[in-house]
């Protein structure tokens, strides 16, 4: 599993243990992103098939926990699959904002943005949307490892200034990643 | 023989009861506009419909159904932000939002995750305070619109 990947799947493997004929008649997951699939319906005694689940990352990070319940003719309670993704995050931002409390001193904040891709990734710009917060990037690690130093114009104020990272991974579309300043 | 001690705390038993039976009374009596017995308790973060509808357009919706789903009907000026294009989606919501401003967002129904998922992202990832889910999500919203 890497940061850039789309799918996850999982195989649940199973036998009908008991004498008579089991079918699945039904296959429900906690989440529209994730699917099951299965070969037939139907299983002789003593006869084996899988359970194939797949889980459409998109946007998500960090672990995930989905749920598939299956359901056959021989048993009133579901039988539950978990399914656990760890999904690495392409820029870990620590913190993931910054915020300074009105009046106190307008001292500069640090944020260290760490790539969790096994490439290089660059960041090629960085933008705030309200110049009352001034951002500096350096480039502790190439391609690995930012620094950004986020300073405050002022306190006096409450705001918030959006800050835009470009980066140029993955090549055919470069991802950009926000952070937000807030005076409050 | 028998000891009294069983009756004297039978007795005081009782005299519990009969003073409890007294004090809800009077409560019931100075507070007409108490909330219902049987109100649904909402978990940390919910807000109710009825809360929500109240805060009306002051407050950022955010629809964290599949985009198919809040293409074919959602709550007016809501936006969509889902899990399955976070980094497609957020840019606008972040236009949208100011300091101060309560975000509300919701899914399908009270049983679905989504909305707890995207309103947890938004405080952790983007400092957003007041951040609510609508408890029952469309579901809930539909039936009060019948």
């Amino acid at each position: 599993m890497t940061a850039l990947s789309q799918e996850a799947n999982a195989s649940f493997a199973f036998t009908n243990t008991g004498d008579t004929p089991v079918s699945i008649t039904a296959i429900t997951s906690s989440c529209g992103c994730t699917t099951a699939e299965l070969e037939k319906k139907t299983y002789a005694p003593g006869e084996s098939g899988e359970i194939v689940a797949k889980f459409k990352i998109g946007g998500r990070q960090g672990l995930q926990t989905k749920t598939i319940q299956v359901k056959t003719d021989d048993s009133d309670t579901p039988t539950v699959l978990t399914m656990k993704t760890l999904i690495p995050k392409l820029l870990d931002l620590q913190p993931a904002f910054v915020a300074w409390k009105r009046g106190v001193a307008p001292d500069a904040r640090t944020v260290i943005a760490r790539i969790g891709a096994d490439e290089a990734v660059h960041i090629t710009k960085i933008e705030t949307d309200n110049p009352a917060v001034q951002v500096q990037l350096e480039e502790t690690e190439p391609g690995k490892t930012y620094r950004l130093t986020l300073f405050p114009d002022s306190t006096d104020e409450s705001l918030t200034a959006r800050i835009t990272l470009s980066t140029d991974f993955p090549r055919e579309k470069p991802r950009t990643f926000y952070l937000l300043a807030h005076v409050k | 023989m028998i000891s009294s001690a069983p009756r004297v705390a039978g007795l005081r038993l009782a005299g519990l009861l009969c003073l409890s039976v007294v004090l809800a009374s009077a409560n019931a009596w100075l507070n007409p506009h108490r909330p219902a017995w049987n109100l649904d308790v909402l978990a940390e973060g919910e807000i109710a419909l009825t809360d929500a509808m109240a805060v009306g357009d002051t407050a950022l919706w955010i629809d964290a159904r599949p985009e198919t789903q809040y293409r074919a009907g959602r709550i007016g000026g809501a936006l969509p932000l889902n899990e399955d294009d976070w980094n497609g989606q957020i840019q606008r919501v972040l236009e949208q939002w100011r300091p101060g401003r309560r975000v509300i967002v919701y899914c399908s129904s009270q049983q679905c995750q989504a909305s707890h998922d995207v309103a947890r992202r938004l405080r952790e990832e983007m400092g957003m305070e007041e951040v609510y889910t609508l408890k029952g999500g469309w579901e809930a919203w539909l039936a009060h619109q019948k």
